[in-house]
C-alpha cells in the first residue's frame, strides 16, 4: 500500500517504467521458479498456434485419399506415414489440432462458467437452494464421465456441438463442487461481512466478491479440465462418437490402429504423442499454477 | 457414527430417483425414432404403417411417457431391465454373462494401481528433490496423460512388433482355461491399472508431503522414532484421506476406461456390449448399464465417505 501511494507522487512516465519493470521482473521471477510450467504453457501456446494455421504447416491435403500411397513409411511419403487411405498422417495430425484445441478450450470456458454460477450461487445462498443444487451436481457425477459423453452424444447425433455439450454435461459438476466448497469457506470471512453491511445485493457481492477471490483454484481446475476433456474428446472420436469423418481428429486418426499393428504402427504412434504431449503439458501448467498460488507449497 | 451413515443413506434416495429421472429423460430425447429404424432394418428398407405401430406397442411406445418411465423404474427395481429391442434377449441374462469380465478388471486394477501407485508416491515425497523424485514424477505425469485407449493400442503395437505376440482374441473364462484368460486380461488390466496408479503416486506424494512438515511428526522424530515409524505409522496413516478420497472418486473414471479398454483389446464385457448398444440404439441395455454403472458408483462414494468419517472423526460430529 505505501509503495503505491510514493509511486502515485512520481511524474506518470516515471510510474509507467517502474511499473512495466517490477511486472517483468515478477515474471522472471515466475519463469525462474516454474520453468516446466513455462514450457508447458508455451507448448499450449504451440498448438493454439498450430491449429489456427494449420493450413501452412500442413505439407498435403489431409482429405486426400490415393490408393498408391498405402501404407507408407514415415520419410517414404511425409514426415509420420500414410493410412489405409494413403491420406498423410502428419496434415491430419496438424488438422486434428484444430478440433482438440476448440472443443477443449469452448468446452473448458463453458463448463468453468456453469460450475461457477451454480457452485457460487448455491454455496452462497444454501439451504434448500444449496441442497437442490446438490442433488443436482450428485446426479450427474453419479455417472463416470466418460459413460454419460457418450449417451448424450449417441442421443444428439455425432458433430462438433454435440460433442462440445456431452463434454460440458460431464464436466461441469466436478468444478461446481470445488468452487461451493471454496465459496462456503469465504462467506463467513470478515471482508464478505463488511460487504454486507454496507448494503451490497447478494448478486453484487457473489459476483465483485466471491468469485475473484474463487479465481485460483478456478484457474487450476480449467486447466486440469482442459487435459480431461482433449482425452474425453480424443476417446469419443476413437469410439466413432466424435467429430463425424472425414474431417481429422486425434481420435478418429487413431481409430482401428491395433488392426494394422504389424503392416503400419506409425498410424498408432503419433496422433497418441500429439494427445500426450497436449495433456502433459496441460496437467503440468495446472499443478505449477497451483505451487505459485499455494503459499505452502513454496520453499 | 450410526446417525452419520443414515442421513448418508437417506441423501442417497433423492440422487437415486434423479439419476432414473435423467436416464429416463435421456432416452427419450432421441431425434432418431427406434420404432422406425426396426421397422425399416436400419433406416435402408420400406416404411411401412402397420408394422410400425406394431412394433410400437410390443416396445410400449404408445404409452404416455410417464406411464412408461413408472414401468421402467418399476421393474429395474426388481432388476428387470426388458428386452433388448434388437436380440429380443433379456438384458438381464446379457449382462449376467458379461459382468464378471468387467468385474475382473474392475476389482484388480485398482489394486494394483494401489500396490504400485502408494510406494512410488512414498518414495517421491521421502526422497524429495532427488533424482528419484523427479523420475517418479515424471513416470506419473506421463501416465495421467496417455489416454487409456492409446496406452492399448501401444501396448499390442510393441507386442506384436517387438515380441512377435498376439494378444489371444478368443476369451475364456477364469475357471475354464486360467492361463488363457491370464494371457488375455493381463494387458487390458495393466492398461487401466497405469492411470489410477499415476494419480494415486501423484496424490500421495503431495499428501505426504503436507503431513511430513507437520508438527506431530517433528514431535516423532524428536523423540528418536526410526524414520520407517516415522513415515509408516505417523505420516502414512495421516495421508490416507486424501488418499482414499481421490481412490474412490477415480473408480468412475475407471469404469469409462474399461468400457474403451475392452473394446480395443476385444474384450467381451459390459464395455464393449455398452458401445455396441449405443450404436444401434438399444435403449434397455443403455439404461441397464448407465443405471448399473450409477448405482456402483453412488455406493462406491458412500464407502469414501463413511471411511472418510472412520479415519478423520471430526467429520461424523459436524
Amino acid at each position: 500500500m505505501s509503495v503505491d501511494a510514493a509511486s502515485a507522487s512520481l511524474p506518470l512516465q516515471g510510474m509507467l517504467l517502474t511499473g512495466e519493470r517490477t511486472r517483468l521482473r515478477r515474471l522472471w521471477k515466475i519463469v525462474r521458479a516454474q520453468p516446466l510450467g513455462t514450457l508447458s504453457l508455451l507448448v499450449l501456446v504451440a498448438y493454439v498456434v498450430i491449429a489456427v494455421f494449420a493450413p501452412v504447416f500442413a505439407t498435403h491435403d489431409p482429405y486426400s485419399i490415393n490408393a498408391a500411397t498405402t501404407y507408407k513409411r514415415p520419410g517414404v511419403v511425409g514426415i509420420m506415414g500414410t493410412d489405409n487411405f494413403g491420406r498423410d498422417i502428419f496434415s491430419r495430425v496438424i488438422y486434428g489440432t484444430r478440433i482438440s484445441v476448440s472443443i477443449g478450450f469452448t468446452t473448458v470456458l463453458l463448463a468453468t462458467g456453469i460450475a461457477a454460477f451454480v457452485g457460487g450461487v448455491s454455496g452462497f445462498l444454501g439451504g434448500t437452494v444449496d441442497l437442490l443444487a446438490q442433488r443436482v451436481v450428485d446426479t450427474f457425477q453419479a455417472f463416470p464421465a466418460l459413460v454419460l459423453a457418450i449417451v448424450v452424444v449417441s442421443v444428439l447425433g455425432t458433430s462438433g456441438v454435440n460433442v462440445v455439450i456431452a463434454l460440458t454435461l460431464s464436466t461441469w459438476p466436478g468444478i461446481a463442487r470445488v468452487v461451493r466448497s471454496q465459496v462456503l469457506t469465504l462467506k463467513t470471512s470478515p471482508f464478505i461481512e463488511a460487504a454486507r453491511c454496507t448494503g451490497l445485493s447478494d448478486a453484487r457481492i457473489i459476483w465483485r466478491h466471491l468469485l475473484p477471490n474463487t479465481l485460483p483454484i478456478l484457474l487450476v481446475l480449467a486447466s486440469a479440465s482442459v487435459a480431461s476433456v482433449i482425452i474425453a474428446e480424443a476417446t469419443l472420436s476413437f469410439l466413432g462418437l466424435g467429430i463425424p469423418a472425414p474431417e481429422p481428429s486425434w481420435g478418429s486418426i487413431l481409430t482401428g490402429a491395433e488392426r494394422y499393428a504389424q503392416r503400419a504402427p506409425w498410424i498408432g504412434i503419433f496422433p497418441g504423442l500429439a494427445i500426450t504431449i497436449a495433456v502433459f503439458s496441460a496437467n503440468f501448467l495446472g499443478d505449477s499454477v497451483r505451487d505459485l498460488l499455494d503459499p505452502r507449497l513454496r520453499q | 457414527m450410526t446417525r452419520y451413515i443414515v442421513r448418508r443413506l437417506l441423501l442417497l434416495l433423492p440422487t437415486l430417483v434423479l439419476v432414473t429421472l435423467l436416464i429416463f429423460t435421456l432416452m427419450r430425447v432421441v431425434p432418431g425414432d427406434v420404432a422406425k429404424l426396426i421397422v425399416t432394418g436400419g433406416g435402408e428398407g420400406k416404411f411401412n404403417e402397420a408394422a410400425y405401430h406394431q412394433v410400437q406397442k410390443q416396445l410400449h411406445l404408445d404409452k404416455p411417457i410417464v406411464v412408461q418411465y413408472v414401468d421402467w423404474a418399476g421393474a429395474a427395481l426388481h432388476g428387470d431391465f426388458g428386452k433388448s429391442y434388437w436380440s429380443k434377449t433379456s438384458v438381464r441374462t446379457e449382462l449376467g454373462s458379461r459382468l464378471p469380465v468387467t468385474l475382473e478388471m474392475a476389482l484388480l486394477a485398482p489394486l494394483i494401481a494401489l500396490l504400485i501407485g502408494v510406494p512410488l508416491g512414498l518414495i517421491s515425497a521421502v526422497r524429495r528433490g532427488t533424482p528419484m523424485d523427479y523420475g517418479a514424477r515424471m513416470i506419473s505425469i506421463a501416465g495421467l496423460s496417455m489416454p487409456h485407449f492409446w496406452l492399448g493400442i501401444v501396448v499390442i503395437l510393441i507386442l506384436s512388433n517387438y515380441f512377435h505376440y498376439i494378444v489371444p482374441i478368443r476369451y475364456a473364462e477364469v475357471w475354464q482355461n486360467p492361463s488363457r484368460n491370464f494371457q488375455q486380461m493381463v494387458w487390458p488390466i495393466l492398461v487401466l491399472a497405469t492411470g489410477l496408479m499415476a494419480l494415486l503416486a501423484r496424490i500421495t506424494r503431495s499428501a505426504m508431503l503436507e503431513v511430513l512438515r507437520s508438527d506431530y511428526i517433528r514431535t516423532a522424530r524428536a523423540k528418536g522414532l526410526g524414520r520407517l515409524m516415522v513415515v509408516g505409522q505417523h505420516g502414512l496413516r495421516n495421508a490416507m484421506l486424501p488418499i482414499v478420497t481421490i481412490f474412490g472418486a477415480q473408480l468412475g473414471a475407471l469404469i469409462g476406461g474399461a468400457v474403451v479398454t475392452e473394446r480395443v483389446f476385444n474384450v467381451p464385457g459390459m464395455g464393449r456390449y455398452f458401445i455396441e448398444s449405443v450404436f444401434v440404439r438399444d435403449f434397455p441395455v443403455v439404461q441397464a448399464v448407465m443405471l448399473l454403472v450409477a448405482i456402483a458408483y453412488l455406493l462406491v462414494n458412500l464407502m469414501v465417505d463413511l471411511s472418510y468419517a472412520w479415519l478423520d472423526p471430526r467429520i461424523r460430529y459436524s
